[in-house]
């Protein structure tokens, strides 16, 4: 027996696999260090002009369509708001409450976790929405304008300032 | 020999083990007697002996570990004591040189080869053949020792294997008449072996820190930045003659938890450049990134990129690699 062991460890010497294999590992981290916001606002709105007749039927003038708003965050919720600034012509009778003529709402949420919406038409400034992050969301809005027979010939113009806040 | 003995055989099975065991006890019998010191006395038995010169015959250095071949390590064998004692009227009148010189070397290079005495740094051989000065010893000093070493310098060009040098030593007598000077010349040899191992190596970077996804990355409209780090070196080599191929896996990552991409997000958005080629975005599964030819060691500088976006909530992220070098 002890014959045969050290005969086998004899030949071993001079033979052997060469195939071989070593693992190592790497590690790499990075942080995230906070939360922001970025937010897309549709461009000018023309909503047309007021004319006798519409004045009759339907008594506004009004722009559903295609005035995307969107919302893109790394942030757990985030809130939408909107404030308004009001520059009728020279010459208006009531260049203050004039403004309650304009409305605006969300008409549809197309995209991402919205939790809450204004979908009735409103005036003055206030909360628009309310979602989760993270993610990207969009909302369409409407604009609407009551014309009011105080409301003199001229150029009507409604600046809308939207205000993204996340946490 | 031993080996060619084997491989000479064309006998029966039985008879081919009696004789391997013989060959075996060969070899270990004279494994065993070369370690032991021996003086050899000058001129040989015969003549009045004037020199005697004690040492070790065998030196057994051991095995190359890839630590050895990848740095710059001595392989070193045995410390061992060199003995002269010289008497009569050759120790009181004559000065003496001892030389050394390598006579064969089964490795490609002489200058590899060393010996030390007293724990200074190592010599080497400038070539095959040629005598190098070890030291001289002035009339007037009978006896002279040292701590006596030899080793090798391995690389990584050495393929697996057993090496072997011999080395001859002379003790001459410059200053005797040449009729006599043969005579007193005193000549004894050392041989050293050791083995080299089948050695892969890889070394992979410490820890990487990308840094923070700040504001300045978060610019949906114009597309997010990305953080990135670049030049962290691996280092691959072996001296298989097949060389290597290195493989990349992802092994683990973590995230916060709110993370909804999770593991297949993270690492869709994470890719990896290596040696200054293309970025390759990582996924499950392994890739193989490089072939490496063998006997060298190679350096590759590596990048890593992670590309942000919105789903990048805060908190802490990263991923553990695994490099992975194997014969093809």
């Amino acid at each position: 027996m002890k014959g045969i062991l050290l005969a086998v460890s004899l030949l071993m010497l001079w033979g052997g696999s060469a195939w071989a294999q070593d693992s190592g590992t790497a590690q790499v981290s990075w942080v995230v260090a906070g939360c922001w916001v970025s937010l897309r606002a549709h461009g000018e709105i023309e909503l047309g002009v007021a004319s006798g007749e519409t004045f009759l039927e339907p008594g506004y003038l009004e722009d559903t369509e295609d005035n995307p708003l969107t919302v893109i965050t790394n942030c757990w919720s985030w809130t939408l708001t909107a404030s308004l600034r009001w520059h009728p012509p020279a010459g208006h009778p009531d260049p203050v409450a004039g403004l309650a003529d304009f409305q605006w709402w969300v008409v549809e949420v197309l995209s991402g976790e919205v939790e809450g919406w204004q979908a009735e038409p409103r005036a003055g400034g206030g909360w628009v929405a309310t979602g989760r992050g993270p993610g990207e969301a969009t909302l369409l809005l409407g604009y609407r304008y009551n014309l009011d027979p105080q409301d003199v010939p001229g150029v009507y113009q409604v600046l809308i300032t939207y205000t993204l806040t996340g946490e | 020999m031993y080996r060619a003995i084997i491989r000479s055989l064309s006998c029966t099975p039985p008879v081919r083990l009696k004789l391997v065991l013989v060959a075996a006890l060969l070899v270990f019998a004279s494994l065993g007697r070369g370690e032991e010191e021996i003086t050899l006395q000058f001129p040989p038995p015969g003549s009045e002996p004037l020199t005697y010169v004690s040492f070790r015959p065998e030196h057994h250095l051991g095995e190359a570990d890839a630590e050895l071949l990848a740095g710059d390590g001595w392989l070193a064998g045995p410390v061992t004591t060199l003995r002269v004692v010289r008497t009569s009227f050759l120790a009181s009148a004559y000065s003496a040189q001892i030389s050394v010189r390598l006579v064969s070397l089964s490795a490609s290079r002489p200058q590899a080869v060393g010996w030390r005495m007293g724990g200074d740094a190592w010599q080497v051989f400038p070539r095959l053949g040629e005598w190098v000065p070890l030291k001289s010893l002035p009339a007037g000093l009978a006896e002279w020792e040292t701590e006596f070493q030899l080793g090798y310098h391995p690389s990584l060009a050495d393929p697996p294997g057993l090496y072997r040098f011999r080395l001859q030593f002379q003790l001459d007598y410059p200053q005797l008449p040449e009729v006599i000077r043969t005579v007193y010349l005193a000549q004894w040899e050392m041989v050293a072996d050791w083995r080299v191992g089948e050695v892969v190596i890889l070394t992979v970077h410490g820890p990487v820190a990308l840094g923070e996804v700040g504001a300045e990355l978060f610019h949906p409209q114009l597309g997010f930045g990305a953080l990135e780090a670049s030049g962290y070196p691996i280092w691959v080599g072996t001296n298989l003659a097949s060389g290597l191929v290195v493989t990349l896996r992802p092994h683990s990552v973590w995230f916060p938890a709110q993370f909804s991409p999770g593991r297949a997000g993270l690492l869709e958005d994470f890719s990896v450049r290596f040696q200054g080629g293309q970025y390759l975005p990582l996924r499950e599964g392994t890739v193989e990134v490089a072939e490496v030819a063998p006997f060298v060691l190679h350096e590759f500088l590596v990048s890593y990129r992670y590309q942000a976006d919105e789903q990048d909530v805060p908190g802490e992220y990263g991923l553990i690699l695994e490099y992975t070098v194997s014969t093809p």
